[in-house]
Protein backbone atom coordinates (compact mmCIF):
# COMPACT_ATOMS: atom_id res chain seq x y z
CA UNK A 1 0.00 0.00 0.00
CA UNK A 2 1.29 3.49 -0.96
CA UNK A 3 1.42 6.62 1.26
CA UNK A 4 2.58 9.68 0.81
CA UNK A 5 2.49 11.70 3.95
CA UNK A 6 3.29 15.60 4.48
CA UNK A 7 4.83 16.74 7.22
CA UNK A 8 2.20 19.25 8.12
CA UNK A 9 3.64 22.93 6.90
CA UNK A 10 4.96 24.31 10.74
CA UNK A 11 4.69 27.64 8.96
CA UNK A 12 1.53 26.63 7.38
CA UNK A 13 0.53 25.72 11.26
CA UNK A 14 2.06 28.92 12.72
CA UNK A 15 -0.51 30.97 11.09
CA UNK A 16 -2.76 29.81 13.45
CA UNK A 17 -0.83 31.12 16.39
CA UNK A 18 -1.66 35.08 16.99
CA UNK A 19 1.88 36.93 17.86
CA UNK A 20 2.67 37.67 21.74
CA UNK A 21 1.79 42.01 20.85
CA UNK A 22 -1.95 41.13 19.89
CA UNK A 23 -4.38 42.15 23.11
CA UNK A 24 -4.80 38.09 23.78
CA UNK A 25 -3.73 34.66 22.34
CA UNK A 26 -5.71 32.67 20.10
CA UNK A 27 -5.13 29.52 18.55
CA UNK A 28 -6.50 26.12 17.81
CA UNK A 29 -5.63 22.72 16.42
CA UNK A 30 -6.35 22.10 12.90
CA UNK A 31 -8.84 19.14 12.62
CA UNK A 32 -8.18 16.23 9.67
CA UNK A 33 -11.09 14.65 7.70
CA UNK A 34 -10.69 11.94 5.31
CA UNK A 35 -12.61 11.66 1.90
CA UNK A 36 -12.74 9.20 -0.32
CA UNK A 37 -11.68 9.80 -3.76
CA UNK A 38 -11.91 7.05 -6.42
CA UNK A 39 -9.55 4.21 -4.80
CA UNK A 40 -7.57 6.96 -3.01
CA UNK A 41 -8.45 7.95 0.40
CA UNK A 42 -7.19 11.95 1.19
CA UNK A 43 -6.70 13.37 4.58
CA UNK A 44 -7.10 17.15 4.43
CA UNK A 45 -6.63 20.02 6.79
CA UNK A 46 -9.63 21.98 7.77
CA UNK A 47 -9.56 25.60 9.46
CA UNK A 48 -12.05 26.32 12.14
CA UNK A 49 -14.78 27.29 10.06
CA UNK A 50 -13.76 24.20 8.02
CA UNK A 51 -11.94 26.07 5.78
CA UNK A 52 -9.68 23.94 3.32
CA UNK A 53 -5.87 24.24 4.58
CA UNK A 54 -4.09 21.84 3.24
CA UNK A 55 -3.53 17.85 2.09
CA UNK A 56 -1.87 15.75 4.93
CA UNK A 57 -1.88 12.26 3.66
CA UNK A 58 -2.69 10.44 0.52
CA UNK A 59 -3.13 6.87 0.17
CA UNK A 60 -4.48 3.69 -1.37
CA UNK A 61 -8.02 2.31 0.00
CA UNK A 62 -6.91 -1.01 1.01
CA UNK A 63 -10.54 -1.43 1.13
CA UNK A 64 -11.84 -0.28 -2.43
CA UNK A 65 -12.04 -3.25 -4.21
CA UNK A 66 -14.88 -4.52 -1.76
CA UNK A 67 -16.13 -0.73 -1.45
CA UNK A 68 -16.47 -0.97 -5.53
CA UNK A 69 -17.88 -4.72 -5.28
CA UNK A 70 -20.42 -3.50 -3.42
CA UNK A 71 -21.60 -0.79 -5.10
CA UNK A 72 -20.97 -1.65 -9.20
CA UNK A 73 -24.27 -2.64 -10.57
CA UNK A 74 -24.44 -6.41 -11.45
CA UNK A 75 -26.43 -5.94 -14.62
CA UNK A 76 -29.32 -8.38 -13.08
CA UNK A 77 -31.19 -8.59 -9.97
CA UNK A 78 -29.41 -11.23 -7.28
CA UNK A 79 -32.39 -12.93 -5.86
CA UNK A 80 -32.01 -16.52 -5.74
CA UNK A 81 -31.38 -16.97 -2.30
CA UNK A 82 -35.10 -15.65 -1.51
CA UNK A 83 -36.47 -18.20 -4.00
CA UNK A 84 -35.30 -21.83 -2.70
CA UNK A 85 -37.46 -24.35 -2.69
CA UNK B 1 -50.44 -13.67 -26.39
CA UNK B 2 -48.20 -16.44 -25.84
CA UNK B 3 -48.73 -18.88 -28.53
CA UNK B 4 -49.51 -18.46 -31.94
CA UNK B 5 -52.78 -19.79 -33.34
CA UNK B 6 -50.99 -20.52 -36.65
CA UNK B 7 -48.23 -22.55 -36.33
CA UNK B 8 -45.22 -23.03 -39.29
CA UNK B 9 -44.33 -25.49 -41.37
CA UNK B 10 -41.06 -25.52 -39.86
CA UNK B 11 -39.07 -26.31 -36.58
CA UNK B 12 -38.17 -22.80 -34.88
CA UNK B 13 -36.37 -21.39 -32.22
CA UNK B 14 -38.69 -21.27 -28.73
CA UNK B 15 -40.66 -24.33 -29.93
CA UNK B 16 -42.37 -26.91 -27.83
CA UNK B 17 -41.85 -30.45 -28.96
CA UNK B 18 -41.93 -33.78 -27.90
CA UNK B 19 -40.74 -37.14 -28.43
CA UNK B 20 -37.09 -36.96 -28.08
CA UNK B 21 -34.75 -37.54 -24.80
CA UNK B 22 -32.64 -35.82 -22.48
CA UNK B 23 -28.64 -37.44 -21.23
CA UNK B 24 -26.76 -35.63 -19.08
CA UNK B 25 -22.92 -37.12 -18.12
CA UNK B 26 -21.97 -37.32 -14.78
CA UNK B 27 -18.28 -37.58 -14.09
CA UNK B 28 -16.71 -38.04 -10.67
CA UNK B 29 -13.17 -36.40 -11.45
CA UNK B 30 -11.88 -34.73 -15.28
CA UNK B 31 -9.03 -36.84 -15.77
CA UNK B 32 -6.59 -37.01 -19.07
CA UNK B 33 -5.94 -40.72 -18.05
CA UNK B 34 -8.85 -42.68 -19.74
CA UNK B 35 -8.51 -45.70 -17.41
CA UNK B 36 -9.27 -43.51 -14.36
CA UNK B 37 -12.31 -42.06 -16.65
CA UNK B 38 -15.41 -42.52 -14.08
CA UNK B 39 -18.81 -41.45 -15.77
CA UNK B 40 -22.36 -42.53 -16.35
CA UNK B 41 -24.90 -41.22 -18.63
CA UNK B 42 -28.52 -40.60 -17.51
CA UNK B 43 -30.97 -40.76 -20.26
CA UNK B 44 -34.47 -39.44 -19.40
CA UNK B 45 -37.79 -38.74 -21.38
CA UNK B 46 -39.21 -35.59 -19.95
CA UNK B 47 -42.48 -35.10 -21.70
CA UNK B 48 -41.44 -31.83 -23.65
CA UNK B 49 -38.50 -29.73 -24.75
CA UNK B 50 -37.79 -26.71 -26.19
CA UNK B 51 -35.65 -26.12 -29.46
CA UNK B 52 -32.64 -23.72 -28.28
CA UNK B 53 -30.98 -23.61 -31.60
CA UNK B 54 -31.57 -20.51 -33.79
CA UNK B 55 -33.69 -20.85 -36.24
CA UNK B 56 -31.22 -20.58 -39.15
CA UNK B 57 -29.09 -22.87 -37.58
CA UNK B 58 -31.39 -25.57 -37.29
CA UNK B 59 -29.92 -28.91 -39.55
CA UNK B 60 -27.04 -30.56 -40.75
CA UNK B 61 -28.71 -33.52 -38.21
CA UNK B 62 -28.03 -31.56 -35.03
CA UNK B 63 -29.94 -29.27 -32.66
CA UNK B 64 -29.90 -27.50 -29.36
CA UNK B 65 -32.70 -28.40 -26.41
CA UNK B 66 -33.76 -28.21 -23.20
CA UNK B 67 -36.17 -29.79 -21.27
CA UNK B 68 -39.86 -28.02 -19.94
CA UNK B 69 -39.53 -28.24 -16.03
CA UNK B 70 -41.93 -27.73 -13.15
CA UNK B 71 -41.95 -24.02 -12.17
CA UNK B 72 -40.46 -23.32 -8.53
CA UNK B 73 -43.59 -22.81 -6.31
CA UNK B 74 -41.59 -20.15 -4.31
CA UNK B 75 -42.13 -17.82 -7.72
CA UNK B 76 -45.58 -17.67 -6.01
CA UNK B 77 -44.77 -16.16 -2.94
CA UNK B 78 -44.29 -12.75 -4.68
CA UNK B 79 -47.03 -11.16 -6.22
CA UNK B 80 -45.74 -9.90 -8.44
CA UNK B 81 -44.96 -13.56 -10.20
CA UNK B 82 -47.93 -14.53 -8.87
CA UNK B 83 -50.46 -11.92 -10.91
CA UNK B 84 -48.35 -13.17 -14.54
CA UNK B 85 -45.69 -15.63 -14.10
CA UNK B 86 -44.48 -14.09 -17.39
CA UNK B 87 -42.98 -10.98 -15.64
CA UNK B 88 -39.99 -13.18 -14.36
CA UNK B 89 -38.91 -13.17 -18.62
CA UNK B 90 -39.28 -9.24 -18.28
CA UNK B 91 -36.27 -6.75 -17.00
CA UNK B 92 -38.51 -5.97 -13.58
CA UNK B 93 -37.47 -3.21 -10.71
CA UNK B 94 -35.98 -4.16 -8.26
CA UNK B 95 -38.53 -4.13 -5.50
CA UNK B 96 -40.92 -5.90 -8.03
CA UNK B 97 -37.86 -8.83 -7.96
CA UNK B 98 -38.82 -10.03 -4.60
CA UNK B 99 -41.96 -10.01 -2.05
CA UNK B 100 -42.62 -6.41 -0.80
CA UNK B 101 -41.99 -8.55 2.89
CA UNK B 102 -38.66 -9.53 1.85
CA UNK B 103 -37.81 -5.80 0.39
CA UNK B 104 -39.31 -4.10 3.88
CA UNK B 105 -36.24 -6.34 5.71
CA UNK B 106 -33.53 -5.32 3.34
CA UNK B 107 -31.33 -2.85 5.51
CA UNK B 108 -31.76 0.83 3.77
CA UNK B 109 -28.22 0.42 2.11
CA UNK B 110 -28.55 -2.75 0.59
CA UNK B 111 -31.86 -1.59 -0.52
CA UNK B 112 -30.09 1.40 -2.25
CA UNK B 113 -27.37 -0.77 -3.90
CA UNK B 114 -30.21 -3.06 -5.10
CA UNK B 115 -31.90 0.33 -6.70
CA UNK B 116 -28.93 0.87 -8.57
CA UNK B 117 -29.42 -1.89 -10.81
CA UNK B 118 -32.84 -0.48 -11.98
CA UNK B 119 -34.85 -2.26 -14.17
CA UNK B 120 -33.06 -5.77 -14.85
CA UNK B 121 -33.15 -9.56 -15.44
CA UNK B 122 -34.14 -11.57 -11.93
CA UNK B 123 -33.73 -15.75 -12.11
CA UNK B 124 -31.43 -15.26 -14.94
CA UNK B 125 -31.26 -19.08 -15.91
CA UNK B 126 -34.88 -19.37 -15.98
CA UNK B 127 -37.50 -18.72 -18.82
CA UNK B 128 -41.50 -19.51 -17.86
CA UNK B 129 -43.79 -20.85 -20.50
CA UNK B 130 -47.53 -20.11 -19.97
CA UNK B 131 -49.87 -22.63 -19.66
CA UNK B 132 -51.81 -24.23 -22.43
CA UNK B 133 -54.21 -26.80 -22.77
CA UNK B 134 -51.61 -29.01 -24.56
CA UNK B 135 -49.29 -29.24 -21.53
CA UNK B 136 -50.46 -31.21 -18.62
CA UNK B 137 -51.97 -29.79 -14.89
CA UNK B 138 -49.33 -30.45 -11.99
CA UNK B 139 -49.20 -29.59 -7.96
CA UNK B 140 -46.26 -28.50 -6.80
CA UNK B 141 -45.52 -27.19 -3.46
CA UNK B 142 -45.67 -28.09 0.23
CA UNK B 143 -48.94 -30.19 1.35
CA UNK B 144 -50.44 -26.73 3.81
CA UNK B 145 -49.85 -24.72 0.58
CA UNK B 146 -50.27 -26.48 -3.08
CA UNK B 147 -50.43 -24.81 -6.43
CA UNK B 148 -51.94 -26.33 -9.37
CA UNK B 149 -51.04 -25.05 -12.34
CA UNK B 150 -50.05 -26.29 -16.40
CA UNK B 151 -47.43 -23.50 -16.55
CA UNK B 152 -43.94 -24.21 -17.21
CA UNK B 153 -40.19 -23.07 -17.07
CA UNK B 154 -36.72 -24.04 -19.14
CA UNK B 155 -33.66 -23.83 -16.94
CA UNK B 156 -30.67 -22.31 -19.67
CA UNK B 157 -27.96 -24.80 -17.69
CA UNK B 158 -29.87 -28.12 -18.94
CA UNK B 159 -29.16 -26.93 -22.85
CA UNK B 160 -27.61 -29.68 -24.89
CA UNK B 161 -27.06 -30.68 -27.98
CA UNK B 162 -29.16 -33.71 -29.34
CA UNK B 163 -28.18 -35.58 -32.93
CA UNK B 164 -30.74 -36.63 -34.95
CA UNK B 165 -30.91 -37.10 -38.90
CA UNK B 166 -34.30 -35.91 -39.55
CA UNK B 167 -33.35 -32.57 -38.46
CA UNK B 168 -31.82 -31.40 -42.17
CA UNK B 169 -33.45 -27.96 -42.15
CA UNK B 170 -35.90 -25.96 -40.11
CA UNK B 171 -39.05 -27.36 -42.35
CA UNK B 172 -37.06 -30.23 -43.46
CA UNK B 173 -37.41 -32.07 -40.29
CA UNK B 174 -39.83 -34.17 -37.76
CA UNK B 175 -42.38 -31.18 -37.91
CA UNK B 176 -44.88 -34.38 -35.73
CA UNK B 177 -42.71 -33.62 -32.95
CA UNK B 178 -44.37 -29.85 -32.81
CA UNK B 179 -46.46 -29.36 -30.61
CA UNK B 180 -46.23 -25.40 -29.86
CA UNK B 181 -44.82 -22.25 -31.46
CA UNK B 182 -44.27 -18.61 -29.41
CA UNK B 183 -45.26 -15.51 -30.89
CA UNK B 184 -42.60 -13.09 -32.29
CA UNK B 185 -42.54 -11.30 -29.82
CA UNK B 186 -42.48 -13.90 -27.27
CA UNK B 187 -39.47 -15.92 -29.10
CA UNK B 188 -38.07 -12.31 -29.15
CA UNK B 189 -38.40 -12.39 -25.17
CA UNK B 190 -36.29 -15.50 -24.97
CA UNK B 191 -33.73 -14.49 -27.16
CA UNK B 192 -32.91 -11.47 -25.03
CA UNK B 193 -32.65 -13.14 -21.85
CA UNK B 194 -31.11 -16.13 -23.34
CA UNK B 195 -28.47 -13.59 -24.64
CA UNK B 196 -28.09 -11.71 -21.54
CA UNK B 197 -28.00 -14.78 -19.18
CA UNK B 198 -24.52 -15.35 -21.66
CA UNK B 199 -23.47 -11.88 -21.74
CA UNK B 200 -23.55 -12.00 -17.24
CA UNK B 201 -20.06 -10.76 -16.13
CA UNK B 202 -18.93 -11.22 -12.80
CA UNK B 203 -18.22 -7.76 -10.65
CA UNK B 204 -14.67 -8.72 -10.62
CA UNK B 205 -14.36 -8.41 -14.32
CA UNK B 206 -16.56 -5.38 -13.93
CA UNK B 207 -14.22 -3.58 -11.91
CA UNK B 208 -11.05 -4.78 -14.01
CA UNK B 209 -12.87 -3.47 -17.61
CA UNK B 210 -13.73 -0.02 -15.36
CA UNK B 211 -9.61 0.31 -13.87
Amino acid sequence: MTSYRHEIDTDLMRQFDISADSTGSYSFTPRTRTFQFGKYEITVILGPNNDFIGISEIRLNRDFASHKNKITPQGFHDVDDYYRE
Amino acid sequence: MFYEDQQDQALRFGDIVQGYVFTAPTLDEPTIDLNLLNYTINVQHPLCYVVITPCCSIGSGTISLTPLIIVNYKYFDNPYFAKDLTNINRAMSPENAVSPEVWQKFPEEMQQVRLLEGEAYALLEFFIYEGHELLQKYSSGPKQNKIETNYYMIDFRNIYRLDCKRIQSPENSPLQSKILQLTVEVRNELRDKLADYFYKRPKEDLIAIES
